[in-house]
């Protein structure tokens, strides 16, 4: 199960399971969005290779507006497959 | 060995984690040992149904479990031969403007699973991984 909440000034919240299926769900939802963006991951549960790279696409597309993606409170688990993939470092996880 | 058959679409996924959440559970596992089965079974899952588009028939999942470790199977059949080992290595160095989608899952793969065994024969394509879970 895989919700994503938006909320006021860029906020939005991951809640739940980021497997291949629900990144096409969410790939929708963050495309009609603009401007800075924050990304809650506080009750992400799960992230596969599908939900890193809606993070890059995302990234990418915000950063040629001119603006920034923050991924923050990121569970130890999905820091870790952050990580393993080298995005820990190319992008703004905290 | 216990197996299950699942149709070759994304929308398989939620059921193969159902899969392996009743698993865990029937071995006495805690639910958070899924984090690892899941990840490796959805990035060998979605790239059979990616890379061998002619497939047809569902795509079967066999889980085992030998003290620690546990084995993840996955058999898809009627389809060309695609040995994921044999798969460029990830470069994880690479800039983000030069990333384009694809090979982030294998790596992810390598970077959890202990081992991971390619055969074909008679049109079935079979790929075994062992993970050794954590205390």
């Amino acid at each position: 199960m895989f919700q994503i909440q938006v909320g006021a000034q860029g906020a939005v919240k991951f809640l739940g399971r980021l497997d291949a299926s629900a990144a096409e769900q969410a790939h929708a939802t963050l495309r009609a969005l603009a401007g800075p963006m924050t990304a809650d991951f506080s009750e992400l549960e799960y992230i596969s290779s599908a939900g890193l790279g809606l993070m890059i696409e995302t990234h990418k597309r915000l950063a040629s507006q001119g603006h920034g993606l923050r991924i923050i409170n990121t569970t130890p688990r999905v820091r870790n497959i952050f990580a393993y993939a080298g995005l820990d470092k190319l992008l703004r996880v905290e | 060995m216990k197996e299950r058959r699942f149709r070759r679409e994304l929308r398989s996924l939620e059921a193969i984690h159902e899969f392996v959440t009743e698993f865990l559970a029937a071995h006495g596992l805690p639910d958070s040992h899924s984090f690892d089965v899941d990840l490796i079974l959805e990035e060998l899952f979605t790239n059979m149904v990616r890379h061998s588009r002619e497939g047809s028939h569902d795509i079967a999942i066999a889980l085992e479990r030998d003290g620690r470790d546990v084995t993840i199977r996955l058999r898809d059949f009627d389809v060309q031969a695609y040995d994921v080992t044999d798969a460029p290595a990830f470069d994880i160095r690479q800039p983000l403007s030069q990333r384009r989608p694809g090979g982030m899952g294998l790596h992810l793969v390598r970077q959890i699973a202990d081992t991971i065994r390619y055969q074909y024969a008679d049109r079935i394509s079979t790929i075994t991984v062992t993970k050794r879970l954590d205390p």
